[in-house]
């Protein structure tokens, strides 16, 4: 995993799954749609990549089109990186 | 009878138009068929709307009245975890926003009071109807409106302009004068609504708490177009409504009573703790249809007023703060208008119209993006870097500004995009694409 992927994996093992196996969180695992992202999460994880890595999240890009596993996020925050 | 100016409808609308218009040395003549008091539904309003009657001097009497104050709304999905509350804050001189609160008002008691100040203050009001529009020479032309009396007695009101501000009556469209009146995307819902009597309320409310404040509204969601509000309206009662699909009601095949009483206990499990007794404290009553626009509302003569022209859906309790609001903006121009200064007025209240919409539309993308996309606008309302904004909006302060002075007007717009192209939504409304230019 990339550095992103594993600092977002460190944030979602601290703040919604306390105690979970880090192994059973891999880079295509689904968080939403596999229900251990709910929409209150969802949110808290969408402020924290805006604020952590200083890229501007709109409202729209929040769905499982881009947060739905590890190796989207990855993807969709360097995207935002280089723009 | 010939009169400069006369407004049809006595409601909150009508009553503060005249207002605004006697101070601005205008007297104008109300048209109102009811005896007040008289029951209205639509007891919220926005921060902002407690700030144009203040503009107008009503705070005392309003005060007077007692009623009860939210400091914010809460708002609460199935699921418990999509939960979010929005406060009531102004700006203060410096553009600091600033802990506020808005009255929730019973329309009965609350018309009366500003119909009877507005008389006090100077306004004409007379109890009749309006049957007939009287036309000008040119097709959009009005000069007037044929009024009648409780006795049966017609009389000719020569007008030099109009105000419709009879609401979702629609006098105007009724009469042909407006463009057509056309649904809007949720004119498919039924709102059913009566009041209900000691409800739990304000637990965990130490005087300091905003959102446990027991006089908040609370609107409780259950799924997609199926929700119900909580509008506290004195120490006792509390108004209660349900609005769902036409055809959900329908299926239901139940008085409006039996449905409103089963749904208060089956379509939230907070809702349902909440309402002890689901005995109604009202008549049990209902609207069908209350979403609709008209493109085409002011015309050499005549001029719609807020619901009159336009309503979108009563989720968020923005329809009280629009009238009155529209009413505001609307006097200085009517004056100028009678003055001779604007010519025959039809540019200027094109471009009134014109703001009206551009303000109403980022409503409809704040209630688009609400129903379509409930994950991507919750995001908006809890994300530090837009909180505020939305807040502003939730406020009322959505007219003349742009995204450069409310970035999230702009997320809020594409999120209400991909709520319409995700497929969620009520179908095709031509207002789709935002505002649609009035033909002159």
């Amino acid at each position: 995993m990339d550095t992103i992927e594993q600092t977002v994996k460190s944030f979602i093992l601290d703040s919604f799954l306390p105690g979970a196996d880090p192994n059973q969180l891999e880079a295509d695992t689904p968080l939403i749609t596999g229900g251990i992202l709910d929409s209150l999460a969802t949110v808290q994880l969408a402020v924290f990549l805006e604020q952590h890595f200083k890229v501007e999240i709109a409202a729209h890009e929040t769905g499982t089109e881009n947060l739905d596993s590890l190796a989207l996020i990855g993807a969709f925050v360097r995207s935002k990186l280089a723009a | 009878m010939q009169r400069d100016v006369v407004i049809l409808g006595g409601g909150p609308g009508g009553a503060t138009l005249a207002m605004h218009l006697l101070a601005e040395g205008v007297k104008p003549l109300i048209v109102e068929k009811e005896t007040f008091p008289r029951y209205h539904i639509g007891e919220s309003m926005t921060g902002e709307a407690v700030n144009v009657l203040r503009s107008l001097g009503l705070g005392p009497i309003i005060e007077a009245n007692g009623h009860p104050t939210r400091k914010g709304a809460l708002v609460l999905s199935s699921k418990g975890k999509n939960s979010w509350w929005v406060p009531v804050m102004l700006r203060d001189a410096n553009h600091e926003l600033v802990e506020g609160e808005a009255w929730q008002v019973r329309r009965s008691v609350f018309d009366q009071t500003l119909l009877d100040e507005a008389v006090r203050r100077g306004a004409e009001l007379v109890k009749a109807r309006a049957v007939e529009v009287v036309r000008g020479p040119d097709p959009d032309e009005v000069r007037g409106v044929v009024i009648e009396h409780p006795s049966g007695e017609r009389e000719v009101v020569h007008s030099r302009m109009l105000c419709d501000v009879t609401g979702q009556a629609t006098w105007l469209a009724h009469q042909g004068v407006t463009s057509p009146k056309e649904p809007g995307r949720y004119d498919k819902q039924i709102a059913v609504f009566s009041q209900i009597r000691n409800p739990v309320r304000g637990e965990g409310f130490d005087g300091v708490d905003r959102p446990t404040h027991p006089d908040n509204t609370i609107i409780f969601y259950a799924e997609l177009y199926h929700w119900a509000w909580f509008i506290p309206l004195d120490d006792e009662i509390v108004s209660v409504g349900v609005v769902v699909p036409s055809s959900y009601f329908a299926s239901k095949g139940e008085t409006k009573e039996a449905f409103l009483r089963r749904e208060l206990k089956e379509l939230h499990p907070e809702l349902a703790r909440r309402v002890v007794d689901t005995e109604l404290a009202e008549e049990a009553r209902a609207i069908p249809n209350y979403s609709y626009f008209i493109e085409r509302f002011a015309g050499k003569g005549w001029l719609c007023v807020g619901d009159t022209h336009r309503f979108i859906d009563p989720i968020f309790s923005f329809g009280l703060y629009l009238t009155m609001k529209e009413g505001q903006h609307a006097a200085p121009l009517i004056r100028r208008y009678l003055a001779g200064e604007l010519g025959d007025g039809r540019e200027a209240f094109a471009t009134h119209t014109r703001r009206m919409e551009t303000a109403i539309d980022h409503y409809q993308d704040l209630i688009d993006g609400f129903w379509g996309e409930a994950q991507g606008f919750a995001y908006l309302v809890n994300n530090p870097r837009t909180r505020n904004q939305v807040i502003d909006m939730f406020a009322g302060r959505i007219y003349d500004v742009t995204e450069r002075d409310i970035p999230a007007i702009k997320e809020m717009r594409a999120l209400a995009r991909k709520a319409r192209e995700g497929g969620r939504l009520y179908g095709e409304d031509r207002r789709r694409s935002g505002f649609v230019a009035p033909t002159a």
